[in-house]
């Protein structure tokens, strides 16, 4: 689309695009330039800096803040350097002086069709399959997928099993919306997250009044979850307390509401997971053997990233691609040997490692290519540069630390009450480690 | 007002003498270079300090615009402010496609100059947080 209030520069653009194959649309005014942005496929502007309506510049900045992926090219008869500093500054890809001169404009034309055309490949051809939002070609993933599909056909409780960061609460969501209860609500609970003396009425509700500070009556995840399913996580987890009260509501099929002597019955799926061995902890009477075979009448385990090395690079291109179109940026280009490195890594922190890697990748990126040296050095191949004597305080305490905080879990709260310093001095510290072992 | 690090880059080493007072006075960190190469000699010897370069577009030798390439290709992230006595709308638009970080004609006014540096350096910070920020993230989540 062409914007100009004078009718012999839009006749000139049209004939100088007039033999390339894109459609050209000529408009007056700003006014009629949003219509068309509003109601039209238009994929590149050209748009000249007087404008009788609006400035051009405000409509250039109107453009990008509504339509990210429309380009913009300015033209004026007689730019000034500030015009010109702010154009570029809020997006246009150039300023052309006017009289145009053909060649120069069909040359910015045709370089930004390329950069359009370059960028639609990416989403289309490399958009990789996608079912219930688990990536991958892998036949590990085709066997959950399978399995997803039986469990979400059938009304029996569901134990997923998988390491941490495998996506277990995308497969609940999954089973529970390709489900006949999937009108009804689908409530994740985080078993490790409800502190013991709480656990009734978290569950089941309780009434105003049932205990101090119970102000008013409140639903309990069973009773929102009623009709639905509700996703137990890191079931594991679960203190003995919680595994009776649970087990208990599987065998009856009804609740108690705290302060309420009513009993009232529940229809509520149950699908737990988690990425402990339970059948080991059974056996250390750590969980409820009971409970377990209640849990455990589907079976799903969702493999580990290493196990199905076939998915990676389908999971890079597709978080690469999302992150950088909610960005705004150019999905940037791995090298052979980045590709590589990445097929190689062992993942221990599985899909939800690989998605902040990525994420972390396109804010550093300076350009729009990624090789093996922009990876972290864990990431790197070859062998660690065997240390040399003694290392200085610093790196063994960043050392510790990253060590203290690999076993807890990343959680940062813990790790500070084992090194004995508070959270903000372990922030604090983390961020020095950072600064200093920058890059990566 | 925070304080910044500022490297100006002027092959007129009056104005460079002059300005580099008049920032020091309002209590600027001042580095200066006669030359695009001086500039990255010092970049390289103080790179992890300078957080705004101001750059002359004409000088002789390695010319503004080339000096503006090269720093941003060694150091992203830091800022320049082009400056200039006769910017053509060309040299702007080239300017600004390389990452410029504004456009300054000359004489400028100081409190102008003043304000734009200390957008410019505060951009710098506010992107190296993000950066720390994603790489905790990714430090703490790794290990999770």
């Amino acid at each position: 689309m062409a914007v100009d209030s004078d009718t012999g520069a839009l006749d000139d653009i049209r004939a100088c695009l007039a033999e390339s194959e894109l459609v050209v649309t000529t408009v007056p005014s700003g006014a009629e330039a949003i219509r068309v942005l509003e109601f039209g496929k238009v994929d590149l502007v050209i748009l000249d800096i007087q404008i009788p309506d609006v400035d051009g510049l405000s409509l250039l900045q109107y453009i990008r803040e509504h339509f990210k992926d429309i380009e913009v090219i300015m033209t004026a008869a007689s730019p000034t350097v500030p015009d010109a500093v702010l154009a570029i500054k809020r997006g246009a890809e150039n300023l052309l002086v006017k009289p145009l001169q053909p060649d120069e404009l069909r040359f910015a034309v045709n370089r930004l069709v390329g950069k359009l055309n370059h960028r639609r490949e990416l989403m289309s051809a490399s958009s990789p399959p996608e079912t219930y939002g688990l990536i991958g070609i892998s036949d590990g993933i085709r066997n959950v997928i399978e399995r997803i599909e039986r469990a979400a056909a059938i009304n029996a409780n569901v134990l997923i099993h998988g390491e941490s960061g495998t996506g277990k609460e995308l497969v609940a969501r999954a089973i529970h919306y390709g489900s006949d209860r999937a009108a009804a609500r689908f409530v994740p609970v985080n078993c490790t997250a409800i502190p013991d003396t709480l656990i009734e009425s978290e569950l089941f509700g309780h009434v105003k009044g049932a205990f101090t500070g119970a102000k008013d009556s409140r639903a309990g995840f069973f009773q929102v979850a009623d009709g639905g399913t509700i996703f137990l996580d890191e079931i594991g987890d679960a203190s003995l307390n919680l595994q009776g009260k649970l087990l208990r509501v599987l065998q009856n099929k009804e609740i108690h509401i705290v302060g309420s002597s009513n009993v009232r019955k529940v229809d509520t799926r149950i699908i737990a997971a988690t990425h402990k061995d339970l059948v080991a902890m059974v056996d250390k009477n750590l969980f409820r053997e009971d409970l377990y075979y209640r849990l455990d009448v589907v079976d799903i385990y969702v493999p580990p990233l290493r196990e199905r090395p076939a998915d990676i690079l389908p999971l890079v291109r597709h978080f690469m691609n999302q992150y950088a179109q909610e960005m705004g940026l150019e999905p940037p280009h791995f090298s052979d040997r980045a590709m590589e490195n990445l097929k190689n890594h062992s993942w221990p922190g599985n899909v939800r490692e690989l998605e902040n890697l990525v994420q972390r990748l396109l804010v550093n990126a300076d350009s729009g290519s990624l090789d093996v040296a922009d990876l972290p050095k864990t990431m790197r191949q070859g062998v660690r540069p065997a240390t040399e004597g003694f290392q200085t305080l610093a790196t063994l305490e960043a050392e510790h630390i990253l060590r203290v905080l690999e076993s807890v879990g990343g959680n940062k709260t813990q790790a500070a009450a084992i090194l004995g310093i508070d959270r903000k001095t372990l922030r604090e510290k983390l961020k020095r480690i950072v600064e200093t072992h920058q890059p990566g | 007002m925070t304080i910044a690090k500022l490297l100006l880059v002027d092959d007129e080493t009056a104005f460079l003498d002059a300005m580099a007072r008049r920032l020091k006075k309002r209590d600027f960190d001042v580095f200066t270079a006669p030359s695009g190469m001086d500039a990255l000699d010092v970049l390289s010897q103080n790179g992890e300090k300078i957080e705004v370069v101001i750059l002359d577009v004409k000088m002789p030798g390695m010319d503004g615009i080339e000096t503006l390439a090269e720093i941003k290709r060694k150091y992203p992230l830091i800022e320049v402010v082009m400056l200039t006595g006769h910017a053509t709308v060309s040299s702007a638009i080239d300017g600004m496609k390389q990452g410029a970080f504004d456009y300054l004609m000359k004489p400028c006014d100081m409190a102008v100059l003043v304000e734009k540096v200390n957008t410019a350096a505060s951009k710098k910070r506010q992107q190296e947080e993000k950066i720390i920020e994603a790489r905790m993230k990714a430090i703490t989540t790794r290990r999770a």
